[in-house]
């Protein structure tokens, strides 16, 4: 029958481009997971701070940022909401980190369709600068 | 300073399992939905305005899909398409980039309007953005061929 021939497919399909994935999210998910938990993550936030005031964004925010590329955004929710943002400020921060976040990860899922790391993560991250700076200067 | 180990093997393989049960989920069903009549259909309307931006319409399919749910289900149909061989270097570079800049567009705005923000400045920017590199891309691409021909 069709319909079973489709479903055999797919799961044979599905299975294999699932392990393709998880052979290589689980060991960058730990090694993500430890670098967080002995603060590393944190302190690389610095060499953000320079360029923050392009952004209209306090040197702190740092750290928001850091913790959405490397881990995701729940995680730089948490770290932001103490900080006491004015709206805008949120707003940049959340377009921002939705156009570059859990990079480890999703990078690697990205890069089993044939497309090269460097371009994706590259990409993101000047787009989600530009889109920073851009409505900091447009949002007055 | 104590490392919880075995917390971070948890959660790799928490994701993992669950990375697994959607993308094989997806897979059945797309392998369905191709072999549908429906499948002709939405091809058929989605070919022309998409095509003249220089998206074909298996990346087409691809991209509403990451664009609404996330990368692991837009990606898991794109890994498939890609391996089949149905789609072009030009489609996978395309997609994957709108992709990487657009995706979950609906779960990642509303956790941030959440805490305080503008939902509607965060949606639209990123939706220009990636309109535009995909405009850009095409464009750029279609100028390289013009000269690989050239020569």
């Amino acid at each position: 029958m069709k319909l079973a021939a489709d479903i055999r497919n797919g799961l044979q399909k599905g299975i294999s481009i699932s392990f393709k994935i998880v052979i290589f999210t689980i060991p960058f998910y730990i090694l993500v997971d430890i670098l967080h938990q002995m603060g590393i993550i944190e302190k690389a936030g610095c060499i953000f701070t320079p360029i923050m005031r392009l952004m209209g964004l306090p040197g702190d925010a740092s750290i928001v940022l850091i913790t959405g590329f490397f881990i995701n955004l729940y995680a730089a929710i948490a770290v932001m909401v103490p900080l006491g943002l004015t709206v805008k400020q949120i707003t940049i921060i959340g377009l921002m980190l939705g156009i570059a976040h859990n990079l480890v990860i999703e990078t690697i899922i990205l890069t089993k369709t044939g497309a090269k790391a460097y371009i994706i993560v590259a990409t993101r991250l000047f787009v989600s600068v530009f889109a920073g700076a851009v409505i900091n200067l447009l949002w007055q | 300073m104590a490392i919880d180990i075995v917390s971070s093997i948890n959660g790799a393989l928490y994701l993992s399992i669950k990375l697994t049960i959607i993308i094989v989920s997806l897979t059945i069903i797309y392998e369905i939905y191709e072999h549908s009549k429906l499948y002709e259909l939405t091809k058929k309307m989605a070919d022309k305005p998409l095509n003249h931006i220089g998206i074909s319409t298996n990346a087409s399919i691809t991209m509403i899909v990451g664009l609404f749910l996330g990368i692991t289900y837009g990606a898991g149909i794109l890994i498939k398409n890609a391996s089949e061989g149905k789609m072009s270097y030009k489609d996978i570079i395309l997609s994957t980039l709108f992709l990487s800049v657009c995706h979950a567009v609906i779960e990642d705005t509303l956790i941030f309007v959440a805490v305080g923000a503008n939902g509607i400045v965060m949606l639209l920017t990123r939706t220009v953005l990636a309109l535009g590199i995909i405009l850009a891309l095409n464009r750029f691409w279609s100028k390289d061929q013009v000269n690989k021909v050239n020569k």
